[in-house]
């Protein structure tokens, strides 16, 4: 009796290693635990499914094709912009990734900028003159200019905005180019006129203003609560993610600009740009390389496509082996095949070089043979100076820009059939900004256009900030502050065509080719022409409308 | 007597520890986490002390030159030494205050936070609808063994998993938001101050690619272990009483199925968490593995530190609870040791 019933109770030591009893009066047993787990399990099931739920977003479709009519005031312009980080920032002085120039072109203003053709035009300035040899310039504003905030913009803010500028603890970048100022001795003549000596003549200084470091901002300006006197003001920005600016009343242009709002948001890689524009989310994207062509031009989509002045050159260091030796930089010039280049980096797009740069400036010298590949001339030059078969390292960075390492690796391949074996050694950006850049002996660069004089104290004159083939040539040096310091254009054009010559034969800048400028927008999307420098039209926000 | 006094205090001390093996895993793997976090916390600021140029050279990029780099030097206080720096954060972390971020220049938890928040929605969505299914579609797998439901699912499960999940996700866009319908957003625009789940269109893109890579490992493996369970002697005993195949497969099979599934579904939640960063670079998805890229990029310490924290301490966490659930669903291994 008494061993069945322990048999039926499961009294004995063997049961105490059955499964389902374990646990049972010790907390939670198998039982317990599963049926809760099922119980949450659902609640969280349900609660995702609801969050899932939602209707999509509106998203405004792509628009009727449209012809370009008279632009039309209203709608939005999105931005899907390139080059973003969360280092975006909205100081007028201090664009630091390439998201930045969207927006500043858009909150300030500058004096002058440069239109479709290259031409420099006035935006703030009304007049700007100097005296017989460029030591004291005058510049006069046009009057009426408001800022966002209700000031009125006059010669005090243009002084307020060179000297924050060129602060001589630590100057902004534009400082480089407005260095021969003296705005310690400058005068506000009256309310709209400003008078600015010189330590040196100084003949390019309109020039100078172009550059995109140049903008003018208001007396007391914070860039935490940023004022100027653009197109679009300052509501709300996530550095990184996203801006948003309406429309300034009060625009000195009368009429512009012609949008409501303008909408910059932050899309780091390309494919995704393309798809937000295809599907609609925005209707502007910049700064496209030629492998998005094909799935644009398949969309209901504009796409434009600028020749503009920038260039990219591959840089040697003058004062460093191998190419100390001006011959093997010769060398390196005539292995490259240019237009083959242009095809495989960009499509074919964009214009090829010569070793010059300032393309758009009328003091550019188009007589200038154009250089093309000469395997045999290169080949003779490295055997005479000593360096047959030479190997050396191209160090470069997709950080840099559009197509660059893709120019690196098209330059390695071509310098085979010299018998020069290049390496191309491809860093992340910050290593390159950390350590490389101005530093190697072989690199890569990347400009937006400026004028020949403006661009060369910044890149081939010792002392400039991007003078990375450490370029230091007395003669050249000597022409260029003739050319500063006369204001005869013929005489200039002279002194600025033997310097191109010495550029093109002794320099240390490759320039095979200025890149295009590729921008797409959405068929209702007008006003967005072919740019000299800048993406969407050099930014002239202004001037788009949508219909 | 003394000896059996001296057993006895033995057993009565290991006793605790079986008695409640849960909460003792629990307590221990949560101490020993805690450590894996300083650990961590040491050896990626190391690293990142390690690599060429600094947060202030970053931040100016090709605007560089040596005053102003100084000068924001000053400004981040990265004129320290590393001892110093690594010294000021850990123990301003034990005192809530996580830095502020060297690039936004706000406060590191302000910069992660709401792409934290983001990137937990998408995980947590992703995961569990792609357990539901993973599950469901596994069991059914397991209960039609052999027969043609299985084996297309084989077939496919395989294909899918074999694609890398940009293309998965590219497929996606071209059929929903570019190409044939625009139904759906190409791109999680989230405007900055909502979040991702206020703007829920922008979580199905990057939720259905995330779930049809992670279905795959989930389906097999509950196939594998319910056939397992399915082939065992209780269950041929559970069905030769005559049972309801539901109550069959529900309560006597898919029970013992789930510690290897619960440890699948952990490794493809911690697979998640990191592996995010392919589909949000895709989406332009503002979550945390994109963060994560931009601030090492940026040398951003602050957000670098306390994103890897915030991620190291998901991975603990994800690893204990699988571990508890798996040792709550078997009894078997909490016995005590005799």
């Amino acid at each position: 009796m008494d061993r069945q019933r322990h048999l039926v109770r499961g009294a004995s030591a063997r049961d105490r290693s059955r499964p389902a009893d374990a646990g049972q009066g010790r907390g939670l047993g198998r039982r317990e635990f599963l049926r809760y787990a099922a119980a949450g399990a659902t609640v969280l099931g349900a609660g995702s499914a609801l969050a899932a739920c939602g209707g999509s977003s509106s998203s405004p479709g792509p628009g009727s094709s449209a012809t370009a009519g008279k632009p039309k005031r209203g709608g939005t312009l999105t931005l899907g912009a390139q080059g973003g980080a969360s280092n975006d920032n909205l100081d007028a002085h201090n664009p630091l990734t390439n998201a930045d120039y969207p927006r500043i072109f858009a909150l300030y203003s500058a004096l002058v900028t440069l239109d479709t053709n290259a031409k420099v035009v006035n935006v703030l300035a009304d007049e700007i003159t100097s005296n017989k040899d460029a030591t004291v310039w005058t510049v006069k504003i046009k009057s009426g200019v408001e800022t966002h905030k209700g000031k009125t913009f006059g010669a005090k803010d243009v002084l307020y905005s060179l000297r924050r500028i060129s602060n001589a603890k630590t100057p902004f970048p534009g400082a480089a180019v407005l260095t021969p100022l003296d705005l310690q001795n400058a005068r506000v003549l009256n309310a709209t006129t400003l008078q600015l000596p010189c330590k040196t003549p100084f003949s390019t200084f309109v020039d100078s203003l172009i550059d995109p470091f140049c903008l003018m901002v208001p007396e007391g300006y914070d860039p935490k609560s940023p004022d100027g006197t653009g197109p679009f003001m300052y509501k709300s920005f996530t550095p990184g993610v996203r801006s948003e600016f309406p429309r300034h009343p009060n625009y000195f242009e009368n009429g512009k600009p012609y949008a409501d709002d303008l909408i910059i948001t932050d899309i780091p890689d390309e494919q995704s740009q393309v798809n937000a524009l295809l599907g609609g989310q925005v209707n502007l994207i910049n700064f496209l390389s030629s492998d998005s062509l094909a799935a644009l031009q398949n969309g209901a989509v504009n796409v434009v496509i600028s020749k503009t002045g920038g260039w990219n050159p591959i840089t040697m260091r003058v004062d460093m082996a191998p190419f100390s030796d001006v011959r093997v930089r010769q060398a390196m010039k005539l292995i490259i095949d240019r237009p083959q280049m242009l095809d495989l980096v960009f499509g074919g797009h964009g214009r090829i070089g010569n070793d010059v740069f300032g393309y758009y400036d009328p003091l550019y010298d188009h007589s200038l043979p154009q250089r093309h590949q000469d395997i045999e001339q290169a080949k003779s030059l490295l055997k005479a100076a000593g360096h047959e078969n030479l190997t050396v390292t191209l160090t470069t960075s997709a950080g840099i820009g559009q197509g660059i390492v893709k120019t690196a690796q098209v330059f390695a391949q071509q310098a085979k059939a010299a018998g020069v074996t290049v390496n191309v050694n491809a860093v992340t950006a910050s290593t390159w900004f950390g350590q490389d850049y101005l530093k190697v002996p072989f690199g890569q660069d990347y400009w937006f256009y400026l004028p020949y004089l403006v661009n060369v104290p910044q890149v081939t004159i010792p002392g400039g900030a991007f003078n990375t083939p450490h370029y230091d040539n007395p003669a050249y040096t000597s022409l260029y502050k003739q050319a500063l310091a006369t204001t005869d254009e013929s005489l200039k054009a002279d002194l600025a065509h033997q310097m191109q010559k010495i550029d093109y034969n002794d320099g240390g800048l490759i320039i095979p080719y200025f890149p295009p400028v590729i921008d797409a927008t959405a068929k209702n999307v007008h006003g967005v022409v072919q740019s000299p420098s800048f993406p969407i039209s050099n930014y002239d926000w202004a001037s788009i409308w949508i219909d | 007597m003394a000896q059996m006094a001296l057993e006895g205090a033995a057993v009565t001390r290991r006793r605790w520890r079986d008695d409640h093996p849960i909460l003792w895993l629990a307590v221990s793997r949560t101490l020993f986490g805690l450590l894996t976090l300083l650990a961590v916390s040491v050896i990626v600021f190391a690293a990142t002390t390690v690599l060429p140029g600094n947060a202030a050279k970053a931040i100016l990029g090709q605007t560089a030159t040596p005053a102003r780099v100084r000068a924001l030097e000053l400004q981040l206080n990265l004129d320290h030494s590393v001892w110093y720096q690594y010294w000021a954060w850990l123990t301003g972390v034990l005192r809530g205050n996580f830095g502020i971020s060297y690039a936004a220049r706000i406060p590191a938890w302000q910069v992660v936070g709401p792409r934290l928040a983001n990137s937990a929605v998408l995980v947590a969505l992703a995961g569990v609808i792609g357990t539901v299914i993973g599950v469901g579609l596994g069991a059914l797998a397991a209960v039609r063994r052999g027969g043609r439901a299985d084996d297309t699912l084989a077939v496919v499960s395989l294909g899918v998993t074999s694609l890398p999940e940009f293309v998965v996700g590219i497929a996606l866009v071209i059929v929903f938001a570019t190409t044939f319908w625009h139904v759906l957003p190409a791109v999680s625009l989230v405007p900055p101050g909502s979040t991702a789940w206020e703007n829920p269109s922008v979580l199905v893109l990057p939720g259905v690619t995330l779930v049809i890579v992670i279905v795959p490992y989930i389906l097999r493996m509950t196939r594998a272990a319910t056939i397992e369970a399915l082939e065992s002697d209780y269950f041929e005993n559970a069905r030769l009483k005559g049972l309801s195949p539901r109550r069959l497969l529900l309560v006597h099979a898919l029970p013992n199925a789930i510690p290897p599934v619960v440890q699948v579904i952990g490794l493809n939640l911690l697979y998640l968490a990191g592996g995010i960063v392919v589909v949000e670079t895709l989406f332009a998805f503002p979550g945390i593995g994109q963060g994560l890229v931009n601030a090492v990029d940026d040398r951003d310490v602050p957000v670098i530190q306390l994103t890897v924290l915030l991620l190291a301490a998901f991975y603990v966490f994800v690893n204990i609870l699988s571990d508890v659930v798996s040792l709550l669903a078997s009894p078997r291994r909490r016995l005590p040791r005799s």
